[in-house]
C-alpha cells in the first residue's frame, strides 16, 4: 500500500539523528514560547526563521513545525497552573483547567491535557497523511483559474471566521493584497506604488512585515498594559500526575469529539486552532448532562479543547503542504520559509521532494511523542520560567527579531521596515483590526494576480469563461454561498455566537 | 447634526479610505489595460477602489451603529520600541553588531516604567556580548561585528 510505503519513507527521514535533534529543539523552543505569555507562535516563528536558513530545508521545516505545535502544548501548562493563557488557543483551558488546579487537581488536569493533545496529534497526523495524496492528485488538475478560485474561497473563509467586524476583515485583506502588489510588475516591468524609492522596486518582504505587525506591536501593547500583577502560582500543588479511572472515563469521549472537531476546523482557511478549542468547549458544555459543572473544574472542559486545538494545529498543514495555500498566519510563515529555502509550495512538493513532504508529516507524530515526555516531568522548570521579568525578556526578543531580519540579506532597510510595520501593527490594535487577514491577503495577493492574469489570457478576456470549469464553479459558488450566509441575519447570529463564545 | 457613534470604527474606515485613495493617486499614470491584456494598474486599482469602498462603508456604519471609542496611544513604548529597532538598523552595517545591539537594548529598555541606568547598562552589555558571540561566533552569520 502506498500509504505505508510513504509513511516508512517519512519515518526514515524523521528518525534520522539530525532531524530528531531539530524536532526536539523545535518542540522545546515552542513549549518555552508557549509558556511565556506575550510571545505568540507567529512572532516566535518569524523570530526564529533566520536561524533555520542555515539548515537543510527538511530540517528547517521540521523545526518550524515543532515550534508551532510545541507552543500549543506549552500554552496549556500555564493556563492550568497560573490561569495565564500562554497563547490564544488556551484561553478556554483556563476556565476549567485552573479551576481543577485550585481544587488541588492540577496533576490530572495537566495529564489529561497532555494525553488529549497526544491522541489528537496522532490522529491528525494520520489524517494529514491520508488526505494529502488524493488532494495532491486533485490539485494537479488545477489551472490558473482554479487556483484563483481556491484562493478566493480561502480569503472569503478568512472573513467569515475572523473575529470582530467582517467588513474590517475585508478591508484588511484588501490592504494586504495591495501591499503585496507594490514593486515591479513582472509582466510589464512598470513600477507600482514605489514612489521612486529604489529598494521598494523588489516589493515588500514578508518577514519584516509579519515581524513588525505581529511581534513588535504585541510587545508595545504588552508594555502598555504594564507587567501585570504577580500571579498566584499553583506549581507547588502538583502532586501525583495520575488521573483517576473516572477522570479517564469522563474525558475519553470529549477527547474523541475534540479531535474530530479540531481536525475538520483546522483545514478551513482562517479558522485558527483557537476557534477549534472554543467550538469544542461549547460543544462539551452543550451535550453535558450537567452544564453547571463547567467553569468549576469539569475535566471534559480541559480534555475537549486541548485535543481540538492540537488536532487543528496539525491539520492546518494540509492546505499548505498540498496546495501551497496557507490557512493561517503561521502557515503563511511556513510558506515564506519554504520559498526562502528555494522550494515552490504547492502540489509539486509531494512529487518532487517526497522525503521532505513525508518526513515533515511523520516528524509531527515524533514531535508529539516528545512533547508528552518533555512536558509532564519538566512542568516545574517551565513554570519557573515565568519568574523571568518581562523587562529583561522583551529587549532580548527585540534584539533577536532585529538580528533575524537583518540576517535575511544583510539589508538595514529591512530592519527599518520592521520598525515601521511595528507602528502599523500598533495602529491596527488601536483601530480594532485583526492583523491575520492582512497577512493572508499579503501572501496570496500576488499569487492571485498572477493566476487571474493567466486565466484571463486563456479565456481570451472573458471572465464568465472561468465558470465553465466545474472545479471553479464549485469553489466560487461556495464563496458566494458563504458571503450570502453572512448577510442572512439568522446564520450571522449563529456565527457570532460561535466566534464570541 | 451627524453623530459618530463608533469613533474607533470611524477612524478605521477613514484610514482604509485614505490608503485606497492614496494608492489610486500614486497609480494615476499607470496603464490599466483590458481584462485580456492587463496593464500594471489593472488589479491594484481594482483593489484600491475596493479599499475606498470598504473604508467608506466602515465609516458610514460607524455613524449608525454604536461601538468602541478611541483609545489613548502609549507613545513612550511605541516610540522607544520602534526607535530602538530603527537605531539598530542605522548602526548595524557601519558600527557592527555589538554596538547596534547595545543601542537597541538601551533604547527599548526605557519603554518600561522604572528602568534605571545602572541596571540597564550592564544588561545591555551582557545581551550584546551574547548576541555577538552566538550569531557572529557560533552561528557564523556573515555580518560586521565591530566598527573596525
Amino acid at each position: 500500500m502506498d500509504l505505508v510505503a510513504n509513511l516508512a519513507l517519512g519515518a526514515s527521514v524523521a528518525l534520522s539523528g539530525e532531524n530528531l535533534l531539530y524536532c526536539l529543539i523545535g518542540s522545546l523552543l515552542g513549549t518555552l514560547i508557549g509558556v511565556l505569555p506575550g510571545v505568540g507562535p507567529v512572532a516566535t516563528i518569524a523570530m526564529l526563521l533566520p536561524i533555520t536558513f542555515t539548515l537543510q530545508p527538511t530540517g528547517a521545516l521540521i523545526m518550524l513545525a515543532g515550534i508551532y505545535y510545541g507552543a500549543q502544548y506549552g500554552g496549556s501548562t500555564t493556563a492550568i497552573l497560573v490561569n495565564l493563557p500562554g497563547e490564544a488557543s488556551s484561553i478556554v483551558t483556563c476556565l476549567d483547567g485552573h479551576a481543577m488546579a485550585r481544587q488541588g487537581r492540577a496533576g490530572p488536569a495537566l495529564a489529561i491535557a497532555a494525553i488529549g493533545s497526544f491522541f489528537a496529534g496522532c490522529v491528525a497526523t494520520l489524517v494529514v497523511a491520508v488526505v494529502s495524496a488524493p488532494l495532491v492528485s486533485l490539485a494537479r488538475a488545477f489551472g490558473p483559474a482554479e487556483y484563483f478560485a481556491l484562493m478566493t474561497l480561502g480569503l472569503v473563509l478568512t472573513v467569515v471566521l475572523a473575529r470582530g467586524s467582517p467588513l474590517k476583515a475585508v478591508a484588511m485583506i484588501l490592504l494586504g493584497v495591495l501591499l503585496s502588489l507594490v514593486g515591479t510588475d513582472i509582466h510589464t516591468g512598470a513600477e507600482r506604488l514605489t514612489f521612486g524609492v529604489k529598494w521598494l522596486a523588489g516589493g515588500f518582504d514578508f518577514v519584516p512585515l509579519a515581524m513588525g505587525v505581529f511581534g513588535l506591536s504585541e510587545i508595545i501593547s504588552n508594555l502598555e498594559k504594564g507587567e501585570g500583577k504577580p500571579q498566584e502560582k499553583l506549581a507547588d500543588k502538583v502532586h501525583g500526575l495520575m488521573p483517576t479511572f473516572a477522570d479517564l472515563k469522563d474525558s475519553a469521549p470529549a477527547i474523541l469529539r475534540g479531535t474530530a472537531l479540531g481536525a475538520v476546523l483546522g483545514v478551513l482557511p482562517g479558522a485558527s486552532s483557537m476557534i477549534a478549542s472554543f467550538a469544542s468547549y461549547t460543544l462539551e458544555k452543550k451535550i453535558a448532562k450537567d452544564p453547571s459543572r463547567f467553569g468549576k473544574g469539569a475535566i471534559e472542559g480541559v480534555a475537549g479543547p486541548e485535543s481540538a486545538n492540537n488536532a487543528g494545529a496539525q491539520t492546518s498543514f494540509i492546505p499548505m503542504l498540498t496546495l501551497g495555500i496557507p490557512s493561517n498566519s503561521v502557515m503563511a510563515l511556513m510558506i515564506g520559509a519554504m520559498t526562502i529555502q528555494g522550494i515552490v509550495p504547492g502540489p509539486m512538493v509531494m512529487e518532487k521532494q517526497p522525503s521532505l513532504f513525508w518526513g515533515v508529516i511523520v516528524s509531527m507524530w515524533v514531535g508529539n511523542a516528545m512533547l508528552v515526555i518533555i512536558n509532564l516531568p519538566l512542568i516545574g522548570i517551565w513554570v519557573r520560567l515565568l519568574d523571568v521579568p518581562y523587562r529583561l525578556l522583551f529587549p532580548a526578543i527585540l534584539l533577536l527579531c532585529s538580528i533575524g531580519v537583518y540576517s535575511l540579506n544583510n539589508e538595514p532597510t529591512q530592519v527599518l521596515l520592521t520598525a515601521a510595520a511595528g507602528v502599523l501593527g500598533y495602529l491596527f490594535i488601536k483601530l480594532g483590526c485583526e492583523p491575520a487577514p492582512l497577512l493572508l491577503g499579503f501572501v496570496l495577493g500576488d499569487m492571485m494576480e498572477e493566476n487571474l492574469r493567466r486565466a484571463m489570457q486563456i479565456s481570451r478576456g472573458d471572465p464568465l469563461a472561468i465558470l465553465t470549469s466545474p472545479i471553479c464553479a464549485v469553489l466560487l459558488g461556495a464563496s458566494v454561498l458563504l458571503i450570502a450566509s453572512m448577510v442572512l441575519p439568522s446564520i450571522a447570529r449563529g456565527r457570532e455566537k460561535l466566534v464570541e463564545e | 447634526m451627524v453623530r459618530i457613534r463608533s469613533p474607533q470604527d470611524f477612524a478605521a474606515g477613514l484610514f482604509f479610505l485614505g490608503v485606497g485613495a492614496f494608492a489610486l493617486y500614486g497609480m494615476a499614470d499607470l496603464r490599466v489595460g483590458t481584462a485580456l491584456r492587463m496593464g500594471p494598474a489593472y488589479i491594484p486599482k481594482l483593489i484600491s477602489w475596493g479599499l475606498v469602498l470598504a473604508g467608506g462603508a466602515i465609516a458610514a456604519r460607524a455613524l449608525v451603529i454604536p461601538g468602541a471609542g478611541l483609545e489613548r496611544w502609549a507613545w513612550k513604548p511605541l516610540l522607544l520600541v520602534c526607535g530602538g529597532t530603527a537605531a539598530f538598523a542605522l548602526m548595524i552595517s557601519q558600527l557592527g553588531l555589538f554596538l547596534a545591539s547595545v543601542a537597541l537594548t538601551l533604547v527599548v529598555s526605557f519603554g518600561t516604567t522604572g528602568a534605571k541606568w545602572r541596571q540597564v547598562i550592564p544588561f545591555s552589555l551582557v545581551l550584546a556580548g551574547a548576541a555577538a558571540g552566538l550569531f557572529g561566533g557560533l552561528l557564523g552569520l556573515p555580518m560586521r561585528l565591530w566598527p573596525w
